[in-house]
């Protein structure tokens, strides 16, 4: 593991967060009479450390975005533990609340539906610290300091979120993040909806910012490529649970969970000279409504077998901050014996 | 970027004209109505006295003298064509602000707050069921007649539409990842309602005022043509349709200028509200 | 050599807006042979999903025109074809599909009946016949169960599902040419690698030309054969796949690949930037499009507008710069 990971190992936690499970009341049946639940998220936990960047890597159905509007308190967890710095947030409202605010922020996906059409960039940005008092008495200063830092003009100030471009209002959203200093970021998906040449800019940014202001970011995305630039590191969640987690680099040479390996191999590679595995992942992500018995994965694993279809694999630590959720050990043999993680 | 080629200024008197041919309802009926509130306003000035009785001349055809002809009474029907024109429009724009402000009002606090919603909704489904001229009659059987009452009576069957209206909007406008930012920044609810949701109420509201405002000077003179609306001296457009019924047939002038007037007015309204909706509509999803 | 499937000249299509004409294609040719897969590239506002559309004649007809330029196909001018030659084509001979499987199937038809009504309408056949050959069809894209997804609303179709069911009905006449505008850009990783792998089944079973639209790089890497890239309306380089990857020669092409993180490269180097911003299509624009954000732009390209020029066989750009040698 490298120095830095090891150096943040050791230090506490900024967000821990345990056995995090957020249920959705579903009306099913015939007559819609009977009610039952969707698990969005299952018992996730997971730590970030100070300066620490982790992806949630997974596709459609498997709770990354909800996790992530858990963990900014939008919406609150039916169970589990979120933790900032020690103190419990998790039911925490009121003062608790706003304190908490100050310290996570978000960056939305899609840039334009984030900004409130009819208010001027100045405004939108200067919000959090209106919300919080802290606005100075002169603030186009401030503003203006505020847009320097993601690589917007002043003059952008005055404009209409229409009159920008995705790039720039997609750092004006950045801006608004930046503006509490906090020092959480959940971007959820927050490059996938911008042009190949203007997510590079956008990347690049965040990078730097990270560096410049040590910033921990939780990093929502399906793009395995847009990961492997940013994260320190992966956690892979398939229908609402974590089944792999661990260093970027371990993720992306030696990935142990099936699930991980199809989607490696399932992402395209601009480059035609590379041969790889092409094995296509078969079927579709189950409905949540409609949860497979045991690992979620099974009926599409091509490594599955009774085991399976039986009994919910638990993260299990393979290596140094490497854990995996599969029955299959690190010899691709039955795992009787492993720690829990 | 310097080598792309500067775009030539239109003069004003251009751009107006083009304005006037991409937006033909909204200047259409703008005007009508336009003209319609000077003249009402300078009423007394420029007419002559709607309530004046002279039975010597009464039911006289139009003339130099009386421009629009006499009624039963003998008094001008210009002069009460014109003076009823006061009386439509001040219904009219009263109606329209008191069942927007109202609307609104109900419907941000039914969108917003959640244990609210299903009763005031039911609330407004009850309101909704009564027929409008019926509710609006028993409301002014409970109250003495006037011009307010009138008001009154007719803003509160109009309430229930705008707050479905607003509640849907409300509805949408919560579920916005601007709203979503604005709580993760900390904003609290006042601050919430009055500058990420009131505000796309706004553009539809406006719209819907002015079929208020339409509908509530038919309804005005549905009721003073029953009897139950502004009380009968007041030259109200129905009021002269209802007191010239019978004549018909010997001075259709007395029925004819009014009813024309009444038409005039509200398609010109319902002209000019189309003519914002379009633009306020496609101005929107073309600034998003 | 045999004469292209498919062949654009000088495509030029305008949009006439309120604020102006954008010249959404600006002078496009290219050509498809029959059975290959070419690939047009480019990011928004480059005109490939216009180009589509115009090629389809689908473009919405009270806002914009082809004002100019040639679309040959089977010997006939696509353009100049009345509403039911061109009806007769579509679906039929050239299918598309797009990007939002959704949008794109009637939420109110079942799904095998919407696949059947293309195939009575193209080749007459009666309710059984057509009913058997959607079935048949439903099988070929992989959806488990045929018979009895035939009867299902779209609505009860996953993403990935949807499009199978597009795919099924764009090739259900067994068109020559397949004309696939971002198929695959709101799919899942793992669901689009389904996707593009029955499309080239498909494809090598009866021999379709396809002509795939998409900004992703990779996608075009693993498909395609041949490849164009657009910006700003216009065709910038063309080439084999190996060769415009090994090789790119347009400072635009190079700016897009070095801008592309990948699964497989070293983490933590800083992506290449392409500064700028596309230019506005409303505005005639004066010498290379891409000059003002291109890290070789001298004086001649902010005069002049570069011409395609064959640099190597199989291999044109346009860019001064290129020309001269890399």
């Amino acid at each position: 593991m490298s120095e830095i990971a090891q150096h943040r190992a050791a230090e506490a936690p900024l967000l821990e967060v345990g056995g995090v499970t957020k249920h959705f009341p579903v009306r099913t049946g015939a007559l819609g009479l009977s009610r039952s639940v969707i698990k969005a998220v299952d018992d996730v936990s997971l730590t970030l450390a100070r300066g620490e960047t982790l992806c949630l890597v997974g596709e459609s159905g498997c709770g990354k975005s909800t996790l992530g509007k858990l963990l900014l308190r939008l919406i609150e967890p039916t169970a589990g533990t979120i933790r900032l710095e020690g103190a419990d947030v998790t039911h925490a409202s009121g003062a608790a609340l706003r304190a908490f605010r100050r310290r996570v922020q978000i960056i939305f996906q899609d840039p334009l539906a984030s900004l409130n059409p009819r208010l001027r960039a100045s405004t939108i940005v200067a919000e959090p610290l209106d919300n919080f008092g802290l606005l100075p008495a002169r603030p186009s200063e401030k503003i203006a300091e505020l847009l320097g830092l993601v690589g917007l003009r002043s003059e952008t100030a005055r404009k209409y979120p229409f009159e920008l471009s995705g790039g720039q209002r997609q750092r004006l959203g950045i801006a608004r993040a930046l503006s509490l200093s906090p020092q959480i970021i959940v971007a959820d998906e927050a490059v996938s909806a911008l042009d190949v040449s203007v997510q590079a800019q956008i990347l690049n940014l965040l990078v730097e910012l990270r560096d410049r202001l040590g910033l921990a970011y939780l990093f929502i995305s399906h793009d395995l490529g847009v990961v492997r630039h940013i994260a320190h590191r992966v956690a892979i969640m398939y229908l609402g649970r974590i089944v792999e987690v661990g260093d970027s680099r371990t993720i992306f040479s030696a990935p142990r969970h099936p699930y991980t390996e199809a989607l490696i191999a399932a992402a395209p590679v601009a480059d035609p000279r590379v041969r790889r595995d092409r094995t296509v992942l078969d079927g579709e992500v189950p409905s949540l409504r409609n949860p497979p018995k045991g690992c979620a994965f099974h009926p599409r694993c091509p490594f599955a077998f009774d085991r399976c279809s039986v009994e919910t694999p638990q993260l299990r630590q393979r290596g140094p901050g490497h854990s995996v959720a599969c029955h299959l050990d690190s010899a691709g043999t039955l795992d009787s014996t492993a720690d829990v993680a | 970027m310097s080598h792309v080629l500067p775009l030539a200024r239109a003069s004003t008197a251009h751009q107006a004209w083009r304005f006037i041919r991409r937006n033909p309802s909204l200047v259409g009926g703008g005007v009508v109505l336009f003209a319609a509130v000077l003249l009402a306003v300078a009423a007394p000035c420029i007419t002559g006295d709607p309530l004046t009785m002279v039975p010597a001349q009464r039911l006289r055809p139009p003339s130099p003298a009386y421009l629009f002809g006499t009624d039963s009474f003998g008094r001008d029907v210009l002069a009460r064509t014109v003076h009823g024109a006061r009386i439509s429009l001040a219904v009219g724009f009263l109606v329209a602000i008191s069942a927007v402000a109202c609307g609104l009002a109900i419907g941000l606090v039914a969108g917003s707050v959640r244990l609210a919603g299903p009763p005031l909704m039911r609330l407004m489904d009850a309101l909704m069921a009564i027929p409008t001229i019926l509710l609006a009659v028993a409301l002014i059987s409970l109250m003495q007649a006037s011009v307010a009452t009138v008001v009154i009576a007719i803003t509160i069957p109009e309430i229930p539409r705008v707050v479905r209206l607003v509640r849907s909007i409300v509805l949408v406008a919560r579920e916005q990842p601007y709203v979503e930012a604005a709580i993760a920044g900390g904003a609290r609810w006042h601050r919430l309602v009055l500058r990420h949701i009131l505000p796309s109420t706004i553009p539809p509201l406006i719209v819907q005022a002015t079929y208020i405002c339409a509908s509530a000077i038919l309804l005005e003179a549905t009721l003073s043509f029953l009897g139950a609306g502004s009380p009968p001296e007041i030259p109200s457009w129905g009021n002269m349709i209802a007191s010239s019924r019978l004549y018909l047939e010997r001075a259709p002038w007395t029925i004819f200028y009014p009813g024309a007037a009444l038409a005039v007015i509200v398609l010109a309204i319902n002209i000019f509200g189309d003519g914002l909706r379009d633009r306020l509509d496609p101005r929107l999803s073309r600034r998003m | 050599m045999s004469p292209p499937l498919l062949s654009v000249k000088d495509l030029k299509t305008h949009f006439f807006t309120a604020d102006g004409v954008v010249r959404a294609v600006d002078g496009l040719s290219f050509d498809v042979a029959a059975g290959e897969t070419l690939g047009i590239v480019g990011e928004s506002g480059s005109g490939k999903s216009v180009t589509a559309l115009s090629v389809m004649r689908l473009l919405p007809q009270r806002s914009a025109r082809t004002i100019a330029g040639a679309v040959l196909f089977s010997g006939m001018d696509l353009l100049k074809l009345d509403e039911r030659a061109i009806r007769d084509i579509r679906g039929n001979r050239i299918a598309m599909i797009f990007q939002e499987p959704m949008t794109a199937l009637n939420p109110l038809m079942r799904v095998g009946e919407q696949i059947a009504e293309v195939l009575r309408i193209h080749t007459g056949a009666n309710r059984r016949k057509a009913r058997a050959a959607a079935e048949a069809m439903l099988h070929l894209v992989r959806i488990p169960d045929a018979e009895k997804r035939y009867d299902d609303y779209p609505h009860r179709f996953s993403g990935g599902m949807r499009q199978r069911v597009m795919i099924a009905m764009a090739l259900a006449c067994d068109p020559r040419l397949l004309i696939a505008d971002e198929p695959t850009t709101a799919l899942d990783v793992t669901v689009q690698a389904q996707v593009l792998k029955i499309l080239v089944q498909l494809k090598a079973r009866a021999g379709t030309a396809i002509v795939l639209i998409t900004h992703d790089l990779g996608v075009v890497a693993e498909t395609c054969q041949r490849v164009i890239v657009m910006y700003a309306g216009r065709k910038i380089e063309e080439a084999e796949v190996a060769t415009l990857f090994a090789r790119p020669a347009h400072p635009y092409t190079r700016g897009l690949m070095a801008a592309t993180p990948r699964a497989d490269s070293e983490a933590g180097k800083r992506l290449v930037e392409i500064p700028g911003l596309v230019p506005s299509l409303s505005e005639p624009i004066v010498g290379c499009a891409f000059a003002p954000r291109c890290p070789l732009a001298y004086d001649r390209c902010r005069r002049e507008s570069p011409v395609l020029s064959q640099i190597a066989p199989g291999h044109e750009v346009a860019c001064f710069a290129a020309d001269s040698g890399p």
